[in-house]
C-alpha cells in the first residue's frame, strides 16, 4: 500500500478493530486500493475514507448488538417500537453531539486516554501473570519445592512458628530438588500428582566441522514433554528407555543449523561433549517454561553417583508435575509434606524439610507480582482521574443545557425520555472512545515490552488480548452510564447565587467543585506514589552495597566437565588466566557466586564460640569460592585477620573468611583463629570482611563464607577485572586462548550491568507510574482550568457589576485564584490522607516508608499548588480585565 | 434460521446484484453495478456493511482469491448467494409483486 505513516497505520488499525473479520478487512482494503489505482496510478487511499468506514462498521456493530440483545426477551412489536425509540435516541444524541464537537472530542479523548492506558497495563499484567500457560491443561501444572522448616540465614531469630503452612509462603525457604529426592518422588505412588519431571540448565561443547562450539541446553526427565503436554514440531520426543543418547533440537537451532530439514530427524547425530546423540525430534521455541533457554534438550538419566546419599543436599533440579484430575494443591501439599516427613526420618539431609507444590503459572510470575500490582493500582487511579474529569465536563454540559432542557419539559417531553437521551449521548461517546482506546493499548505494547525488565517471564506473550479489550469495553460503557447519571444529578440542581460582598463568599459551591477536589486528590495520590518510588529508587541507587562495582569488567566462564574433570586442571586454568591478566597490568580475580549477579548458593554451616550460640546447630549462608585478589578487586573491606594468600592451597590447612553478618551472629568476640564447619569440612577462620548486599541493595546482607579457589576449584567462575586500560577484553580473550583455545570467554561486560538488571523492575515501575502521574496531573490541571474558566464566564455580569462598583482588578484576580487554590488544597489534603491509608499496599512494593519523608509530601503538595495556581491564573486574569460596560450589555 | 426474515431495500438490491454478477461479485464490482443500475452513488460503508450483514445472516458466502499488484497484494473477496439467500430474495419479490398487484387498475380509474 502506498499510504503509510502514523496516521495511515492508525486509521487502518481503527478499521481492522471495527471490522473484526480479517478476511472482510483484507477484501475491503484491497477494493479501496484497486479503486484508487483505477482512478490514477498515483492516487492513494484516503485516510479519511478508512476512518469513515471504521465509524460505519462500529455503528453497525452497535446496532447489531442492540437489536440482537433484546430480541429474545421481548415480543416482536414491542421490541421494534423500543428499538426504534433507542435508535431515535442515538440519532438525536449524535445530532446534538455534532453541534458540540469540542465537548465530544474532549470526552472521547479523555476516556480513550484513561481506558487505553488501563488497557495497556492490564494487558501486561494479564500476559505475564494471569493468562493460562501455553501448555495443554495449564491449570494442572505445578512446581515442586523442598521447604526448609527450621533455622534461617545467619540470623538467630528462631522464633517463627514451626508450621509448614507458614513456611510454604516464605519463598526464601524454598529450594529446588536434589536428584535422589526426585528419584524417590518418581518412584512413589501419588493420589494427587502424576508425571513428575525435572529440568536443569546445562552447556555442551558441540563438535562440528572439526571445531567445537559451546551451546546451552536443557537436560530434562524423559517424561517432561508429556507432563507439559507439548507436541513435537518434527519427529518425536525422548523414548522411555533410560541410557539411550537422544537429543531434541530447539526450533531455533533446527532452523539455523539444519535449515529446518526434516531429514535430519531420526538419522543425524550431534556430538556433544564427545558423545554421539541421535536427533529424535524438534521442540517448539518461546516456551515460558523452563526458564533456562536451551538450544538442545537432552534426557536426564541420573547415574549411580547422582543418586548417592551425598547428593541429597545438591538441590538444583527444577521440578514440575501435573495434578491428577480432581486433585488440588492442598491435597498435593498434604501428600508431599507427609512424604518428606517420612523421608526425613531415614535421611539426615531431609530432616527438618518439607515439600510443597505451587501453581507453575503463579510461580513464574511471582517475582514480578508486586510490580504488576503496583502498576495496576496506578492505572486504576489514572482511570478514575479520567472518569472524574469526564464527569466534570458532563456536569458543566448539563448546567449549560439547563435552559434547553426546561424548554423541552415545558413542551411536554417526559423526564425519563430526556434522561434516556442523555445516557444515549454518553454511551455514544463511550462507544466512540472504544476504538481509539484499543488503538492506544495496541500502540503501547511494543514500548512496554522494551521497557519491561528483560527477565520478566512471558514478555513475548504480551498483546492486546481480546478478553482484556472486551472487559475494558464493557467497563467503559458501564462507566459512561454511571458518569452520565452522576453528571446529570450534579448538573441539574439549579444554581442559586447568594448575594454577598465578595466573589469567593457568594460563589455557589457547584457540584463540579466536589469532582474537582476528588480529581486533585486522586492526582495527589498518584504523584505521591511516583515521588515515593523515585525517592526509594534514588535511595537504593546511592546506597553503598558493600562493594564497588564501578569500573569492573566481568565475564562468566564455564569449563567443560569432561575436559576439566580434574580439580588441578581447573585451578591451573583459572590461576594461569589471572596471572596472565595481572602480568598485563590489570587487577584480576575469579569468584564463584559474586553479589547481585543473580546467582545464589545457600550452603549449610555450623559455627559458634559457645558463648551464646549452639555451635552444633546447622545454619545457612552464601558460599563463595574466590581467588586471593577477589576482595581487592571488588573493594570489599577487610575487618580483621587477613585475606587469602597463595599458600592457602589444597593440602594446607582448610581456611575460610566470613563476613561481619556471620561473625556478629555467632561470635561474641573476634572469630579469627576459631574453627567452623562449612559443608562438612572444618575450616579455620582467617579473616572477617565487610558484608555485601548479595541479593541487591534493598535486602539485608546474608551470612557469607569465602573459601579459597585453590582449595575448592569449580567448573564455573566469574572473571572479575579492574582494568588499567581499554584492552582488558582483548587481553582476557588472548590470555584464555593461550591457555586453552577451546574455552569460550564471553564478552566482558561492566559489572554495573548486574546492578542495572537488578534495578530494572524498579525502573519499570517508576517510569510507568511517573508517566501515569504526569498524565493524570495534566488532566486534573486542565479540569481545574476549565472549571475556573466556566465559573468566570458564567459570572461575567456579576464581575462587571463589581468592577463598576469600584472593586479593584487585583482583588478580583485574588478571589478567582483563591478559589482555585482552595479547591486544590482540599484535594491535596484528601489525597495525602488517602495515600497514607494505602501505606500498607505501597509497603508491599517496598515504598511505604518513603511516604513519611516530609520532602516527598511537601514536594508533591508544592507542585500541585503551583500547577493549580497556573491553571487558575489564566481565567483570573480574564476576570480582572472584565469591562463593566461590555459585561452588562452582553447579558 | 428457520424463518426467512424481512429483507431491506438495499439488502434486496445487493442480493440481486451478487446473483447477477455470478462469479465476478466482489465488493467493488457490486458497488459499480449498483451505481450503474440505480443511477446514483451508493455509500461505500453501506454496501460493505450490508454485504457483511448478509454473510452473517447466511444469505451470502464469501471466499478470497485474485490478489494482485493493483490491490497492494490483497485478495478480492468474492460473494455467492446461498440457497437461503435465493429463498429470501424470492419471498421478498413475491411479497412486493402481490403488494403491487392491481396498481395499474387503481391508477387508471
Amino acid at each position: 500500500m502506498k499510504r503509510r505513516g502514523i496516521a495511515g497505520r492508525f486509521s487502518e488499525t481503527l478499521l481492522r478493530l471495527a471490522m473484526r473479520d480479517r478476511e472482510a478487512f483484507d477484501g475491503l482494503v484491497g477494493d479501496l486500493e484497486e479503486e484508487a489505482s483505477r482512478d490514477g496510478a498515483s492516487r492513494r487511499v484516503d485516510n479519511r475514507v478508512l476512518v469513515a468506514l471504521a465509524g460505519r462498521y462500529a455503528l453497525d456493530a452497535l446496532r447489531h448488538f442492540v437489536s440482537s440483545g433484546g430480541s429474545r426477551r421481548l415480543a416482536q412489536t414491542r421490541q421494534r417500537r423500543r428499538q426504534a425509540a433507542i435508535v431515535e435516541d442515538f440519532r438525536l444524541a449524535a445530532r446534538l453531539l455534532r453541534r458540540r464537537r469540542g465537548f465530544a472530542v474532549a470526552v472521547v479523548g479523555t476516556l480513550a486516554l484513561g481506558f487505553g492506558a488501563a488497557g495497556a497495563v492490564l494487558s501486561v499484567a494479564y500476559g505475564v501473570w494471569l493468562r493460562p500457560l501455553p501448555f495443554a491443561g495449564p491449570r494442572d501444572l505445578v512446581r515442586i519445592y523442598e521447604v526448609r522448616l527450621e533455622g534461617d540465614e545467619g540470623s538467630l531469630s528462631g522464633d517463627a512458628p514451626n508450621r509448614p503452612a507458614a513456611f510454604d509462603a516464605d519463598v526464601t525457604r524454598r529450594s529446588r530438588l536434589s536428584p535422589p529426592l526426585l528419584h524417590d518422588l518418581r518412584a512413589a505412588d501419588w493420589a494427587s500428582l502424576t508425571g513428575i519431571a525435572a529440568v536443569s540448565g546445562i552447556s555442551y561443547d558441540w563438535e562440528r566441522d572439526g571445531g567445537a562450539q559451546r551451546i546451552s541446553g536443557v537436560t530434562a526427565s524423559r517424561g517432561v514433554f508429556s507432563v507439559l503436554g507439548l507436541e513435537p514440531l518434527a519427529g518425536r520426543f525422548f523414548s522411555d528407555v533410560a541410557g539411550t543418547r537422544e537429543v531434541v533440537l530447539s526450533e531455533g537451532l533446527w532452523r539455523r543449523a539444519f535449515g529446518a530439514a526434516r531429514s535430519v530427524v531420526g538419522t543425524d547425530f550431534l556430538t556433544l561433549d564427545g558423545e554421539r546423540y541421535l536427533i529424535v525430534g524438534v521442540a517448539p521455541d518461546g516456551l515460558p517454561y523452563p526458564q533456562v533457554a536451551g538450544e538442545v534438550w537432552t534426557p536426564f538419566d541420573p547415574s549411580g553417583d547422582d543418586l548417592s546419599e551425598g547428593m541429597r543436599g545438591a538441590r538444583y533440579l527444577d521440578v514440575v508435575a501435573r495434578l491428577r484430575s480432581g486433585a488440588d494443591l492442598v491435597a498435593a501439599r498434604g501428600e508431599l509434606d507427609a512424604f518428606l516427613r517420612d523421608l526425613g526420618t531415614e535421611h539426615e539431609q531431609h530432616a527438618g524439610w518439607s515439600a510443597t507444590a505451587v501453581s507453575l503459572r503463579e510461580d513464574l510470575a511471582r517475582p514480578f507480582v508486586d510490580t504488576l500490582q503496583l502498576l495496576l493500582g496506578a492505572a486504576a487511579l489514572f482511570l478514575l482521574i479520567a472518569c472524574t474529569n469526564v464527569a466534570g465536563l458532563v456536569a458543566t454540559r448539563r448546567i449549560r443545557d439547563r435552559g434547553q432542557r426546561e424548554l423541552c419539559l415545558a413542551l411536554g417531553a417526559a423526564r425519563a425520555r430526556l434522561l434516556r437521551q442523555e445516557v444515549a449521548e454518553m454511551v455514544l461517546l463511550g462507544a466512540a472512545a472504544c476504538l481509539p482506546a484499543a488503538a492506544i493499548t495496541a500502540a503501547a505494547m511494543a514500548p512496554l515490552r522494551n521497557l519491561a525488565p528483560a527477565d520478566m517471564p512471558r514478555l513475548a506473550e504480551i498483546r492486546p488480548d481480546a478478553l482484556v479489550i472486551g472487559l475494558l469495553g464493557i467497563t467503559l460503557l458501564a462507566a459512561c452510564i454511571v458518569i452520565s447519571l452522576l453528571g446529570n444529578a450534579l448538573g441539574r440542581r439549579p444554581q442559586v447565587p447568594k448575594r454577598g460582598p465578595h466573589p469567593t463568599t457568594t460563589a455557589p459551591t457547584t457540584p463540579r467543585s466536589v469532582l474537582m477536589v476528588a480529581q486533585v486528590a486522586l492526582t495527589t495520590v498518584l504523584l505521591l506514589g511516583g515521588a515515593a518510588l523515585a525517592h526509594h529508587f534514588r535511595g537504593l541507587a546511592t546506597a553503598r552495597p558493600g562493594f564497588n562495582a564501578e569500573g569492573i569488567a566481568v565475564a562468566p566462564v564455564v569449563l567443560n566437565a569432561y575436559a576439566y574433570g580434574d580439580d588441578a586442571l581447573r585451578l591451573q586454568f583459572f590461576e594461569a588466566t589471572i596471572e596472565g591478566l595481572q602480568r598485563r597490568g590489570h587487577l584480576a580475580a575469579v569468584g564463584v557466586n559474586p553479589p547481585v549477579s543473580g546467582s545464589t548458593m545457600r550452603f549449610g554451616y555450623r559455627a559458634g564460640d559457645g558463648s551464646n550460640v549452639d555451635a552444633e546447630e546447622q545454619h545457612w549462608g552464601q558460599y563463595h569460592v574466590v581467588s586471593p585478589d577477589y576482595f581487592e578487586v571488588l573493594e570489599i573491606p577487610l575487618v580483621s585477620g587477613r585475606v587469602f594468600e597463595p599458600t592457602d592451597r589444597e593440602g594446607a590447612m582448610p581456611v575460610v573468611i566470613i563476613n561481619e553478618t556471620l561473625a556478629r551472629a555467632h561470635f561474641a568476640i573476634d572469630p579469627v583463629g576459631r574453627e567452623m564447619t562449612v559443608v562438612g569440612t572444618t575450616r579455620r577462620i582467617v579473616g572477617v570482611v565487610g558484608s555485601v548486599a548479595h541479593f541487591g541493595p534493598d535486602r539485608a546482607p546474608p551470612a557469607e563464607m569465602y573459601v579459597p579457589l585453590a582449595q575448592d576449584p569449580w567448573l564455573l567462575g566469574h572473571l572479575l577485572i579492574r582494568p588499567i586500560d581499554n584492552y582488558a577484553a582483548d587481553d582476557a580473550r588472548s590470555v584464555a586462548a593461550s591457555i586453552d583455545a577451546t574455552v569460550p570467554v564471553p564478552m566482558l561486560a561492566p559489572y554495573e550491568e548486574y546492578l542495572r538488571t537488578w534495578f530494572a523492575p524498579l525502573r519499570f515501575q517508576l517510569t510507568i507510574v511517573s508517566l501515569l502521574a504526569i498524565a493524570g496531573a495534566a488532566l486534573a490541571i486542565v479540569g481545574l482550568y476549565s472549571l475556573i474558566a466556566f465559573v468566570v464566564a458564567d459570572r461575567t455580569r456579576e464581575i462587571g457589576i463589581r468592577v463598576a462598583l469600584g472593586e479593584s482588578a487585583g482583588s478580583i484576580f485574588a478571589a478567582v485564584v483563591g478559589r482555585g487554590l482552595g479547591l486544590a488544597s482540599a484535594g491535596i489534603v484528601l489525597g495525602i490522607a488517602i495515600a497514607l491509608s494505602l501505606r500498607g499496599t505501597l509497603g508491599a512494593a517496598g515504598v511505604g516508608g518513603e511516604l513519611d519523608e516530609p520532602m516527598v509530601a511537601t514536594g508533591v503538595a508544592a507542585v500541585v499548588l503551583a500547577a493549580a495556581f497556573a491553571a487558575a491564573a489564566w481565567p483570573a486574569r480574564r476576570a480582572a480585565r472584565v469591562d463593566p460596560v461590555e459585561a452588562l450589555r452582553r447579558n | 434460521m428457520n424463518k426467512v426474515s424481512y429483507l431491506g431495500e438495499l439488502e434486496q438490491m445487493i442480493l440481486w446484484t451478487v446473483l447477477r454478477l455470478e462469479d465476478g461479485a466482489y465488493g467493488l464490482a457490486v458497488r459499480d453495478q449498483l451505481e450503474e443500475r440505480a443511477g446514483r452513488s451508493v455509500a461505500r460503508g453501506a454496501v460493505y456493511t450490508t454485504l457483511d450483514r448478509l454473510v452473517r445472516k447466511g444469505y451470502l458466502e464469501s471466499r478470497l482469491a485474485d490478489a494482485d499488484e493493483s490491490r497492494a497484494g490483497r485478495p478480492r473477496r468474492y460473494f455467492t448467494v446461498t440457497a437461503a439467500g435465493r429463498e429470501a430474495l424470492k419471498e421478498s419479490r413475491d411479497a412486493l409483486v402481490s403488494l403491487w398487484s392491481g396498481y395499474e387498475a387503481a391508477v387508471e380509474k
